[in-house]
């Protein structure tokens, strides 16, 4: 059962920080609530004051510029990602993670924002994003910052956001000439057992250069330059590709990877092996419309 | 759905596919369950659950929470002087609140009642309980350890359920029952075979998920107590009350409204007693309401280690079976020992085998409690069973259909000394199975066809009632025991009243489950209402009919009068038929009165012989193997519901259909872990049942050979397709990919594995 709590629904970026002045430090930001809340139904926190971001207009909406760079508001659910026009032209990865986000429930509430703001080691968003060296907009009453994924996730269901900052937008920069992004997960229970993101830019039939994230098997993703760098110098068509990923298999291999209900740390490497090659051919394909 | 008619005429609505009397109201949330229910002064009660899987209670202090403003009562074992605490269906062994010490992680240690359930929650975090934690072991293995922890001293006294007093042995303090089922000369049978096969299998602890978790009221009036409760079975829960509060069972009334789904669990007595307790001491009518964390806490289905041994002759026909199951069946008896006497037994057939000996152990561990969970026994040993059938094929060279065909129980055959005869033809079943499949087809390269049947003695002691009251309108109301769960009684048995007496539907009311107000029934459970109630029912309209005639022959009483004749929707007088109404209104000489009809059911006649049918399962399966991952995808999946009269034919499907589903899902993903003495993904985000996308195509022939003992042939249904769905996905993988899987459920993981010992088995 969820403890009690006083709701407060600021109408601007603002009043949103006033009101988090008021609460006295105990409170938190609510958006979805799709974490948020079932952690305080299992009693693992509690908070006087839940400060509800949901009308605050500064934190919503998608937008692209002309190169095809996108602003999504830290508010946005996963299924408004899902079915952006912008997010299915500029970044189709994105779209076609988020409609196996969870479930239609999680979906229709739960927020971009949120999901990074809680830093849960199988986030699909934060894998992908990570590969896609996206950034994020925070804002605070001492001012505004930008940093890296990697920067913000700093552990497991651990952000560097002090407590009276919000997460106000994620950028994803335009894709390169001959760059495609692409992410490939296995779930078997609710979170997935594994999952890769890839970002590969192909140049004259080769990929030129590649990042690779990984998720859910450590306690936060990971970028792993090595892997990244095996597949540079690859050619870029599926027959070769396929013979030519052991190398950057074997970097996977290498990941120190928390066993869990998806099964042993072997079995865990095992499967991101599989989901890497599955993720570089659809980024490779991707590439070569953006060539 | 196909439906294949081998069975006499039935008269209307008896056959038809009615649509649920419920499901509008269910559809747009109007039906009500025991949660929706207010009363005047209603507190609310919130539980504190132990920490601990095995420990000593050394003090409570919950002065903090009694001083907090908003609590009525706080509720510990030792404020309930004067109460049987200890209660149990088999074993009277399980304290309806933690008298000292504590079995396993998240037994109930303290009740508190307060204004509303947010107060008593945080009331429960002012309750100091000072533990002095035990060894404790949570497998069947550490349980029957030398040396391992002890959970229960003594040995619980005989609960409700008697004739268990031979099987509580305790010939290790943590054996709870043994059962032992054996017929024949099991080591001449393994002395000449031809062939022996011995294996071991793995079946989860498993909950089953209910979609409305338990929930009771209770309310004290005047030394009379009334419970509202989540219960299929009202009047166990009736008895059960009556004993822990010294009760005569008429001081005891118990209201079972709509339950939103079984399957077992919901079987006997579960959270009344405590919310019984709680009300008694607030001196307030109480409601407890459980989530599904605690849903899942209170019961679960055993796990089993099935070690089975066969032998066959060169034709592969069967000549013996020799089997050691141990249950997991976790802190408290519940129904496991019944449990372990049904998987015992349902190793013996669908087969006709020469000598069987089978040992069945119910195991203590500091676990959950396990309990009646649908197939009761059948799933977990005929995984072993009907996977060592396929294993017998091929080692024969046999097809898996020829092997079944050869060995199976003949219609009419006991499959055992001493029970009733098999009430089906499961060869004509297997072949509609194998149809389905294209089974003659052979499958493209890495899919698996299998096809694996069961046949379970159907746990239903014929011990009913029912009351039929006939209207001077000729209307009827039914009065019944049986509950709705969810699977359609308030349907189905209306139909059948409404047929027997040849009344429309729309003027039959049935009433149900309220032990104040309606007839004894024993129970809803074991796949029994639409046949034992239903002929519980078809007596009561006997009984009313003759009545009827009785009156029709006192009121038009004449020297000319023509003798009243009885026919199936009235009482024909000369010429004239008349309608039920009429007589009544004749007797009573205006437009009052009423006919009651009694009903009653015993082991007697044609309920004799037990078990009173058997609940045959027939599937099929097609699955293809991703052998770089090792996830089973089962692209079909076909049920041949042989319930040999379908009541109402789309129920009939929706249960046969559910059942595999249930099957599909502790096949593939279902089960409770245990990890450092707590049960780590007992909630809905870590506890996985199949949703709608994981189903593959589902295909059901339902058959009605009129062969069962209920009306016009009927025989229950609803367990039966759940308990070969985990051999039958088995086999289908042996045979994509070679590989055999022995531990349910067939996480990728765990097929990789055995993809992975395949190649090391073949040098690769």
């Amino acid at each position: 059962m969820i403890p009690r709590f006083a709701h407060r629904r600021p109408r601007s970026l603002a009043d949103a920080f006033a009101a988090f002045d008021a609460a006295g430090g105990d409170c938190a930001w609510y958006a979805g609530g799709t974490e948020l809340l079932a952690v305080m139904k299992m009693g693992f926190a509690q908070f006087g004051t839940l400060i509800d971001l949901k009308s605050v207009p500064e934190l919503g909406g998608i937008s692209a510029d002309a190169d095809g760079a996108l602003r999504i508001g830290a508010t946005v659910t996963h299924r408004e990602i899902e079915r952006s026009p912008h997010v299915l032209r500029h970044l189709p990865g994105l779209a076609a993670l988020e409609r196996e986000v969870a479930n239609i429930r999680v979906r229709n509430t739960g927020t971009l924002g949120g999901n990074l703001a809680f830093a849960e080691p199988h986030s699909d968003p934060a894998t992908f994003l990570l590969a896609c060296d996206a950034r994020v907009e925070l804002a605070g009453p001492a001012g505004a910052r930008e940093m890296a994924i990697d920067e913000l996730i700093v552990g497991p269901l651990t952000t560097s956001r002090e407590a009276d900052e919000l997460l106000v937008a994620i950028r994803v920069p335009a894709p390169a000439a001959g760059e495609g992004r692409a992410y490939a997960k296995l779930a078997f229970f609710e979170r997935p057992a594994a999952s890769v993101g890839v970002r590969v830019r192909v140049v004259d039939g080769a990929i030129a250069d590649a990042t690779v994230a990984v998720g859910s098997l450590t306690d936060l993703p990971i970028v792993l330059p090595a892997a990244g760098a095996a597949l540079a110098g690859l050619p870029a068509e599926p027959a070769a590709l396929d013979a030519g990923l052991g190398a950057a298999i074997a970097v996977l291999g290498e990941i120190d990877a928390i066993p869990d209900h998806n099964g042993s740390a072997d079995y865990k490497r095992h499967l991101a092996g599989i989901l890497l090659g599955r993720a570089v051919t659809q980024a490779v394909e991707e590439a070569r419309a953006h060539a | 759905m196909k439906r294949v008619i081998e069975r006499g005429p039935a008269p209307e609505p008896i056959g038809i596919s009615v649509p649920r009397r419920d499901g509008i109201e269910k559809v747009t949330g109007a039906a009500s369950f025991t949660t929706d229910l207010t009363l005047p002064g209603l507190a609310h009660a919130r539980l504190l659950r132990s920490p601990y899987a095995h420990a000593r209670i050394r003090s409570i202090d919950a002065e903090a929470a009694r001083r907090h403003p908003g609590v009525i009562a706080v509720v510990t074992a030792a404020d309930l002087p004067g109460v049987q605490l200890e209660y149990g269906h088999a074993v009277a062994d399980h304290p309806l609140i933690a008298t000292g010490k504590v079995r396993f992680a998240g037994e109930v240690v303290v009740g508190v009642v307060a204004e509303d359930a947010a107060t008593a929650d945080e009331a429960l975090r002012l309750i100091e309980v000072d533990y002095d934690p035990l060894p404790y072991a949570t497998t069947v293995e550490e349980a029957l350890a030398p040396g391992a922890p002890v959970l229960h001293e003594k040995a619980g006294r005989q609960g409700a359920h008697r004739g268990f007093e031979e099987d509580i042995t305790r010939d290790h303090p943590n054996v709870c029952s043994t059962f032992r089922q054996a017929w024949g000369e099991i080591e001449d049978a393994f002395t000449g075979a031809h062939l022996v096969l011995e294996g071991t299998w793995h079946y989860p602890m498993c909950y089953a998920f209910a979609m409305e978790p338990y929930t009771s009221v209770a309310e004290w009036k005047d030394g009379e107590l009334t419970v509202w409760s989540s219960a299929q079975h009202p009047y166990m829960v009736r008895d059960d009350l009556a004993h822990v509060f010294h009760l005569p069972l008429s001081a005891v009334r118990v209201i079972v409204p709509y339950v939103g789904g079984g399957y077992g669990s919901k079987s006997y007595t579960k959270i009344e007693p405590l919310t019984a307790a709680l009300a008694l001491k607030a001196g307030r009518p109480v409601r407890l309401a459980l989530n599904v964390d605690d849903a899942i806490l209170t019961t679960r289905g055993d796990g089993a280690t099935v070690q089975l041994r066969s032998a066959f002759d060169r034709d592969g026909r069967l000549l013996g079976r020799q089997a050691t199951v141990r249950l997991d069946s976790g802190a408290y008896a519940e129904n496991s020992p019944l449990v372990g006497r049904k998987a015992a037994n349902r190793l013996g057939g669908p087969y006709r085998i020469p000598a069987l000996e089978v040992t069945c152990q119910v195991v203590y561990t500091n676990t959950a409690p396990a309990s009646s969970f649908r197939g009761f026994g059948a799933p977990q040993v005929v995984f072993a069973a009907e996977s060592q059938m396929d294993e017998a094929a091929e080692a024969l060279g046999l097809d898996p259909l020829e092997i079944r065909r050869r060995n199976l129980v003949e219609r009419g055959e006991r499959p055992w000394p001493k029970v009733r005869g098999l009430d089906a033809k499961l060869a004509d079943d297997l072949a509609l199975a194998a149809a389905e499949l294209d089974w003659s087809t052979p499958p493209a390269p890495g899919v698996g066809r299998a096809v694996c049947v069961s046949a379970s003695d159907a746990g239903s002691e014929p011990v009913t009632t029912a009351t039929l009251r006939v209207h001077p309108d000729g209307s009827v109301t039914v009065l019944c025991g049986s509950t709705e769960i969810g699977q359609g009684s308030a349907t189905a048995l209306a139909q059948i009243a409404a047929g027997e007496m040849g009344v429309p539907l729309e003027k039959v009311r049935l009433v149900q489950s309220d032990t104040a107000a309606v007839t004894y029934d024993r129970s809803t459970g074991a796949s029994r209402t639409t046949t034992l109630m239903g002929l519980a029912i078809r007596n009561a309209a006997r009984d009313v009919k003759a009545q009827l005639l009785e009156w029709a022959r006192e009121s038009w009483a004449g020297e000319d009068a023509p003798e009243p004749v009885l026919e199936h929707a009235g009482i024909r007088v000369g010429d004239r038929l008349a309608g039920w109404g009429e007589v009544v209104r004749a007797w009573f000489a205006g437009d009052y009165g009423e006919a009651i009809g009694r009903g009653y059911l015993r082991k007697a006649g044609e309920t004799a012989e037990m078990p009173p049918f058997w609940e045959v399962g027939c599937v099929g399966v097609e699955v293809r193997v991703d052998e770089s991952t090792g996830e089973i995808h089962v692209e079909k999946l076909v049920t041949i519901g042989d319930v040999g009269c379908a009541v109402n034919p789309q129920l009939a499907e929706a249960q046969d259909v559910g059942a595999a589903i249930m099957g599909l899902g502790m096949a593939m993903r279902e089960e409770l872990i245990y990890e450092d003495g707590n049960l780590v993904n007992g909630n809905l985000y870590d506890y996985r049942v199949p949703r709608f996308t994981d189903l593959p195509e589902l295909r059901t022939v339902l058959v009605e050979r009129g062969d069962g003992v209920g009306v016009y042939g009927a025989k229950g249904g609803g367990e039966g397709a759940l308990n070969p769905v985990a051999s039958a996905i088995a086999n289908a993988v042996r045979r994509a990919t070679g590989a055999r899987l022995r531990e349910a459920p067939f996480t990728p993981e765990r097929v990789w594995e055995a993809l992975r010992e395949r190649d090391a088995a073949n040098g690769r």
